[in-house]
């Protein structure tokens, strides 16, 4: 009987234990807090996964060296998904069993869509800089615990057949329709807006996310002459693309989205293949005329330490982080639902320019227009 | 009809890169009755070797062509001789076939982690400029391409035909058993096939690195060789020759006509070729030790 009692006594001691920590929220590790990084260190996701886990370690490793969040360090706990949905939602799983609470993910459209449901179910609060793809927002129901710092695919789609029109020298555009949710969408975007604003699309060719012959897709593509190829994919497959357009002949304009910011895409495409790109992007920085003087500054700063200038991924994770960090702040706690709240009331203008979310977490940061010419990003000359 | 020539053009270059990958996994099958399902992996090691070449060593593109031909024929030697053989002496092809899945696992990883997950450009290739050829736009490259191939496949009916190895490679891929009783050596010609297997996959290697990229995932395109080969009919050369072009044609034609179905038209074919001549375009029903 005495056993029995000592060891209820044990379980509630236990018990209580392991309640009091669950009350603490935000993931705790002593005094650190628990920050969750998921996103795509290998594959094709690499391209745009490892540079927003770079700039969430930049963020923190600034916060941590100015004192940390309401007096504790960043931990920062990292969940490779691969590219892979469902390799996605396991290490969403993994991250949540793990104690974290509060997350950025550098994950793809696909693998967030898959992920984002897991995160909901656990209550933990993502902030991702990548996941453009308006299903992302659209799924959520009630008070969103998914948010995006970039704007959606449509509406970098719709923005660059706006200025595609604008522009004066493009009529007629052919379209590569990468065939994923990110492609898909970002392809209707632009169609929907080219009808609307009279920009003729002479084909939409939709195109398997592994295929890397496009020569006979090019061949039927600029039998049409077009002014201008729309290309919906990654840097990769766009790089490709370019690359092959050149080869094959074509000297008209090449039209895109911001994955097409990547150095990826200059190196695949080459520069005969990316010269004369116009793409739509969410960052100020690639066109200095765009940026502050703070932004400058970053910049300056981060290429001394880092031999290279920051990309659009990068910046946008460092931004999402610190937005982290104010809603921690503002909130005056790592509970993840009370930093949701504040979260959605948080604005500011981060190092990758405005950074703020409407009330169903989709962000509210300016689409910019540049282009590829010489060598050098700069502001379209149309 | 400039466009009908274009794609023919396009299709016979890609086709020229399918058979050199077709004949590798042919000839490996012709010398041990073996499908190496690696081998595709083989022609990514290739590109990635190639790469370092131009890109570290600082050697041009086609001294970096040699250097890869000479390490794709050495891995494809080494793998058959230390890991496939010792296998299949234990008569359970079965077992073998399983190494070679294996083998093309840890193959993709070594590309994965030694070379990393982007995309690597050549410094050089083989040319980025249009050709025109009466009113079509055909890509320099594609000639190239088609041109070394074609290269390569008259070289190899050279060696088949003309010397004594290749008497001996025939002879066993017609009947192994007969062969043997000749005093012809079945491990040295396992080791020839598995060398000029190899040389196909280095000189496929640098031909899609330059077309594209090199990158731990072209092991992809590989694959498709084993469709190749089985649409010409597995073992026969020149059915390897046919089945290469077959495919580079239909995927051309089909990206054009029926873009729906392109991606999986090599399978397609493939499926269809076997329910109707199982033995392939171009192949005997069966070899007489089977």
């Amino acid at each position: 009987m005495k056993t029995r009692r000592t060891l209820a006594a044990v379980v509630a001691t236990a018990l209580a234990i392991s309640l009091s920590a669950c009350g603490t929220g935000g993931g705790s590790s002593g005094d650190e807090l628990k920050i969750g990084y998921i996103g795509g260190a290998s594959g094709f996701s690499a391209a745009f996964g490892v540079p927003t886990r770079d700039g969430v370690e930049a963020a923190v490793k600034a916060v941590n060296a100015d004192g940390g969040v309401l007096g504790r360090k960043i931990k920062l706990v990292i969940a490779d998904d691969k590219g892979d949905p469902t390799a996605s939602q396991t290490a969403m799983r993994r991250l949540a069993s793990d104690g974290v609470q509060l997350a950025i993910s550098g994950s793809s459209s696909a693998a967030s869509l898959a992920h984002q449901s897991v995160a909901a179910q656990n209550q933990v609060l993502v902030i991702s800089p990548i996941g453009s793809d308006p299903a992302i927002i659209e799924n959520q129901e009630g008070t969103p615990w998914y948010l995006v710092n970039v704007p959606s695919n449509t509406i970098f789609g719709a923005t660059m057949a706006e200025q595609a029109k604008k522009s004066g020298t493009i009529n007629s555009v052919a379209v590569f329709d990468r065939d994923d949710a990110y492609g898909n969408t970002i392809t209707a975007g632009f169609v929907d807006k080219a009808k609307e604003v009279g920009l003729k699309v002479t084909g939409v060719r939709t195109y398997a996310i592994d295929k890397k012959d496009f020569g006979s897709d090019l061949i039927s593509a600029l039998g049409a002459e077009p002014d201008a190829l729309f290309l919906s994919g990654y840097a990769e497959d766009s790089g490709l693309i370019a690359k092959q357009a050149r080869a094959a002949g074509f000297t008209g304009t090449i039209l895109g989205t911001s994955p097409m910011t990547s150095p990826q895409y200059i190196e695949v495409a080459g520069e005969k293949g990316a010269n004369q790109s116009y793409i739509s992007t969410a960052s100020a920085l690639l066109v200095q005329s765009n940026a502050s003087e703070e932004q400058l500054e970053f910049v300056a700063s981060w290429t001394k330490e880092n031999g290279q200038a920051p990309n659009d991924y990068q910046l946008a994770a460092y931004d999402s982080l610190m937005a982290m960090v104010q809603a921690i702040e503002k909130a005056d706690s790592t509970d993840a639902a009370k930093v949701r709240d504040a979260l959605l009331k948080t604005e500011f203008t981060g190092v990758s320019g405005p950074v703020g979310f409407d009330d169903d977490g989709a962000s509210r940061r300016p689409v910019y227009v540049v282009e590829y010419l010489d060598g050098m990003w700069q502001e379209p000359k149309y | 009809m400039n466009d009908a020539f274009a794609y023919l053009v396009q299709g016979l270059a890609q086709g020229g890169v399918y058979a050199l990958i077709a004949i590798g996994f042919s000839l490996i099958y012709r010398s041990s009755g073996l499908l190496n399902l690696a081998f595709g992996e083989v022609v990514m090691l290739a590109s990635l070797v190639a790469f370092t070449m131009m890109a570290d060593a600082g050697v041009g593109f086609w001294l970096a062509g040699v250097v890869c031909i000479v390490v794709a024929g050495m891995i494809s030697m080494a793998t058959d001789a230390l890991i496939l053989q010792p296998i299949l002496k234990t008569g359970n092809i079965a077992n073998a076939l399983v190494a070679s899945v294996g083998l093309l696992i840890i193959f993709n990883q070594v590309g994965l982690i030694v070379w990393g997950a982007d995309p690597l450009t050549y410094p050089e290739n083989l040319g980025d400029s249009p050709v025109h050829i009466g009113s079509a736009t055909v890509a320099v490259q594609s000639l190239w391409i088609m041109g070394i191939s074609l290269g390569a496949v008259i070289a190899l009916q050279v060696f088949l035909r003309r010397t004594p190895l290749g008497t001996a490679m025939r002879a066993t891929a017609m009947d192994r058993v007969a062969s043997q009783l000749m005093g012809i050596s079945p491990f040295r010609v396992a080791m020839t096939a598995a060398l000029i297997a190899g040389v196909m996959a280095g000189l496929s290697g640098i031909l899609l690195g330059s077309l594209y990229f090199a990158s731990y995932t072209l092991g992809g395109i590989g694959i498709k060789g084993i469709a190749a080969a089985t649409i010409g009919g597995f073992g026969d050369i020149r059915g390897a020759i046919a089945g290469g072009l077959l495919v580079g044609l239909a995927e051309s034609f089909g990206t054009a006509y029926v873009p729906s179905l392109a991606t999986n038209i090599a399978w397609l074919l493939m499926i269809a070729v076997l329910m109707v001549r199982p033995q392939g375009i171009l192949g005997v029903a069966g070899r007489r030790d089977d």
